[in-house]
């Protein structure tokens, strides 16, 4: 799946041709595969997971890159409710028993900032699913018109090179 | 809204492929370029690494042409091997562990040459170990000679007493003094609470001496002896400290003294006279190969040290120190006897120390086990032996244990070679020293470290030696130089290393130093003793007056302050006798128990 590809479905998506809720949930799930720091299983169950659902997968891409940056940002927190969930002593047996079952340590849930990244993914998951949708129709209601009166993109529509765009769009 | 697409299972084995094919054929690349990263931050230097090759159904793992430069010789490696092979249990792996049972490590050699350098572009600075090894060496390189030859008899040394470390060391002498007599003075409170104490004990023990009920008597007496008890504790525990506080003192009267005789070299030395110390001319003549050599082993045991208290710490501790970014930390959840993450259980290794020995084989063999990412899970030390012997005579024994579970942790490394030849080896520098064509040298040593405190000695004994002199000196002194080297038959050499990283001592002795010292002597009878003499006699002026006063201060501090914590003592402890007999019946009146 090439950059372009995904440019090209984001665009589509964002103008009329997409499910709102498909960019949603592949915004959300972006956001929590991007958080997780990659090089284990629990990446890699993430990144199947845009294959599985029917979510867009060039928001998720999109999303994804955009909170690997972000992750950097949230790594303190992240950490400490790793630690804080790793050490609870509550939970001491469940972490246990997952550690001792083949393939499972491969997720490195037992690393406090896979842990809490995955958990801020978790949790962020429904704000961020429903944060984009409300969003969304923001931009329809209130940015879109503003946006394609905006001189430039008129002049773009003006140009032939527009409609081979759109024609390739399509 | 259907969330399962029609045909995503066949999309899935497509993402599965896409990351197969990915994992399978970037594994082996970053696993290569992960141990390239690890070793050259451990060794400060280049680490070559030809080829990594794993399988994973089968659970192997084979390095090839590992070459670890040396970061103090970038043109040799401190270890090359030919092949690495390392068996990984499976079911461990799987579950995100490494687990080497079985390793073998092939085609050892040490101290090879390079082809090109191993300093790395931006080297790490030197560790704090490393520059306290430069500091005890650099000094010795010109004072042992200062400029011999062309100084004249009758250079003068300039004193300046602000600058004799030693008069400075006589007076922290004062001041402790002083530090310690106020300390003591602001316990009298306590000396007064244990006094009194003491004399309530003593009254009570007094009325035990009446009429009345015997339980209530022996309870009492009980109470009393309790309490003399603590009051007896107390008193020792002061009486330790005193003595502590006191032995402090004489450490620093003594190394006054050292560095008295210091200072007088340094002065010779600043005057361009030579010091002709036997010990300085030891470090100047073998410091620079020993001490390459020895902060090599340093670097490498205090690496190995480090590491394992790092892991130790970080599993051990509810509240570890934060980890580098995006890298968190990892958190095990062993059953019990559950292997740790990552456990070299045992590791066979083969090579051979021809470059070390001047190009001469020896096939050594042994093992390495233990190395673990978890020692407290493990429980046991980390060990590595290795050993061999040729049909020619030559031996050598590396005995290595790291007590990983043990805080803080200890790393021990004891080593004994004999029939080595010396031949080709050199001393010295451009302007003295020479080069050995001959003799058989024997070596033992031990070097220990347990948390930052050192401890060491290693000695090269050698006969049948046959040293050609290089000297650039001319004149009386450079004759004499060159005739006590080309005398030397026998070596020994003993290099002692003890004290913390931050005041880290370094002992050199060598009868090679002793002989070129004599013979410089000889050489410079007359010469520079007037001078030296006029150094000596001023400075023991200066010292004499500051002893003076520091002893002044601290000559009844013994008595000021042990003196009556002594008297205490004994008072308590006879109080706790008279308390016992008391306590026994000796003192009560049992004549109404058997009425």
């Amino acid at each position: 799946m090439s950059p372009l590809r995904l440019f090209k479905d984001v665009l589509l998506a964002l103008h009329g041709g997409g499910e709102p809720r498909h960019l949603a949930a592949g915004f959300a799930l972006g956001a929590a595969l991007g958080l997780v720091p990659k090089g284990n299983l629990c990446a890699a169950a993430f990144f199947l997971l845009f294959f599985l659902l029917n979510v867009d997968k060039g928001m998720a891409f999109l999303s994804a890159g955009v909170f690997t940056g972000l992750g950097y940002a949230f790594d303190s927190v992240a950490h400490k409710l790793g630690l804080t969930l790793l050490r609870a002593e509550a939970l001491r047996g469940l972490w246990t028993a997952l550690y001792d079952l083949p393939i499972i340590p491969l997720t490195r849930f037992n690393n406090t900032v896979v842990l809490g990244n995955l958990i801020l993914g978790l949790l962020l998951y429904a704000p961020l699913y429903f944060g984009f949708l409300k969003a969304l129709s923001y931009y329809d209601a209130r940015v879109r018109a503003r946006v394609e009166a905006m001189p430039l993109i008129k002049a773009l529509k003006g140009f032939d090179l527009f409609e081979n765009y759109k024609r390739w769009l399509a | 809204m259907i969330w399962l697409k029609k045909g995503a299972l066949v999309r899935l084995a497509g993402g599965f492929a896409v990351l197969w094919s990915a994992t399978f054929l970037a594994f082996d690349p970053a696993l290569k370029w992960s141990l390239k990263r690890a070793g050259r931050a451990a060794a400060g230097a280049k680490v070559d690494i030809t080829s990594v090759k794993s399988k994973w159904l089968r659970g192997t793992l084979e390095v090839k042409g590992l070459a670890v430069a040396d970061k103090n010789s970038p043109m040799k490696n401190v270890v090359e091997a030919a092949r690495l092979g390392f068996a990984l249990d499976v079911g461990a792996a799987l579950r995100g562990k490494a687990v080497v049972r079985e390793a073998a490590v092939e085609g050892l050699r040490f101290g090879t040459a390079r082809a090109v350098s191993g300093a790395l572009p931006h080297p790490p600075p030197p560790s704090k170990l490393e520059r306290a090894l430069e500091e005890q060496l650099a000094s010795s390189a010109a004072a042992a000679l200062g400029g011999a030859p062309d100084v004249r008899a009758n250079a003068a040394a300039t004193i300046d007493a602000a600058k004799l470390a030693g008069l400075k060391k006589l007076d922290e002498v004062k001041a402790k003094a002083k530090e310690i007599e106020d300390r003591w003075k602001g316990k009298q409170a306590e000396a007064q609470d244990i006094a009194k104490q003491a004399r309530q004990a003593a009254d009570d023990l007094k009325s035990l001496g009446g009429g009345g009920n015997l339980l209530t008597k022996a309870q009492k007496a009980e109470e009393t002896r309790k309490k003399l008890k603590d009051l007896v504790a107390r008193v020792d525990a002061q009486r330790a400290q005193a003595k502590k506080d006191l032995a402090e003192i004489q450490d620093l009267y003594k190394q006054a003294d050292e560095l008295r005789s210091k200072d007088v070299n340094g002065l010779l030395s600043a005057a361009g006279m030579p010091t002709l110390d036997s010990q300085d001319l030891s470090r100047r003549l073998l410091g620079a190969p020993a001490a390459a050599r020895l902060s090599t082993a340093l670097h490498w045991m205090r690496w190995a040290r480090e590491k394992a208290a790092a892991r130790r710490k970080s599993a051990a501790s509810s509240f570890p120190a934060r980890p580098a970014r995006r890298k968190g930390l990892d958190i095990e959840f062993p059953r019990a006897h559950a292997y740790p993450r990552f456990l070299l259980e045992n590791a066979k290794l083969a090579g051979s120390l021809d470059q070390a020995l001047m190009g001469r084989d020896l096939a050594v063999s042994g093992v390495l086990s233990g190395v673990t990412s978890n020692p407290s899970l493990y429980g046991k030390p980390a060990t590595l032996a290795l050993s061999g012997a040729s049909s020619s005579g030559e031996s050598a024994t590396l005995t290595g244990e790291l007590d990983q579970q043990n805080d803080p942790v200890g790393i021990d490394v004891k080593f004994e070679g004999a029939g080595f030849s010396l031949a080709g080896a050199s001393v010295g520098d451009d302007e003295i020293g020479g080069t050995l064509s001959g003799g058989q040298a024997k070596a033992a040593g031990e070097l220990r470290s347990d948390g930052d405190e050192w401890r060491g000695d290693v000695s090269v004994e050698a006969s049948g030696v046959t040293l050609e002199p290089k000297v650039k000196m001319s004149g009386i002194a450079g004759e004499a130089v060159r005739e006590a080297l080309k005398s030397i038959d026998k070596l020994s050499v003993r290099i002692g290393i003890s004290g913390k990283e931050s005041d880290l001592k370094l002992s050199f002795s060598s009868n090679l130093g002793g002989v070129l010292a004599e013979a410089m002597k000889k050489a410079f009878a007359g010469q520079f003793a007037a001078r030296r003499k006029a150094v000596e006699t001023q400075i023991s002026g200066l010292y004499e007056q500051k002893l003076k006063d520091a002893r002044g201060a601290t000559d009844g501090l013994s008595s000021k302050i042990l003196g009556p914590l002594d008297l205490q003592k004994s008072v308590l402890d006879k109080q706790l006798q008279d308390t016992l007999k008391k306590s026994l019946g000796g003192a009560l009146n049992l004549n109404g128990l058997f009425k």
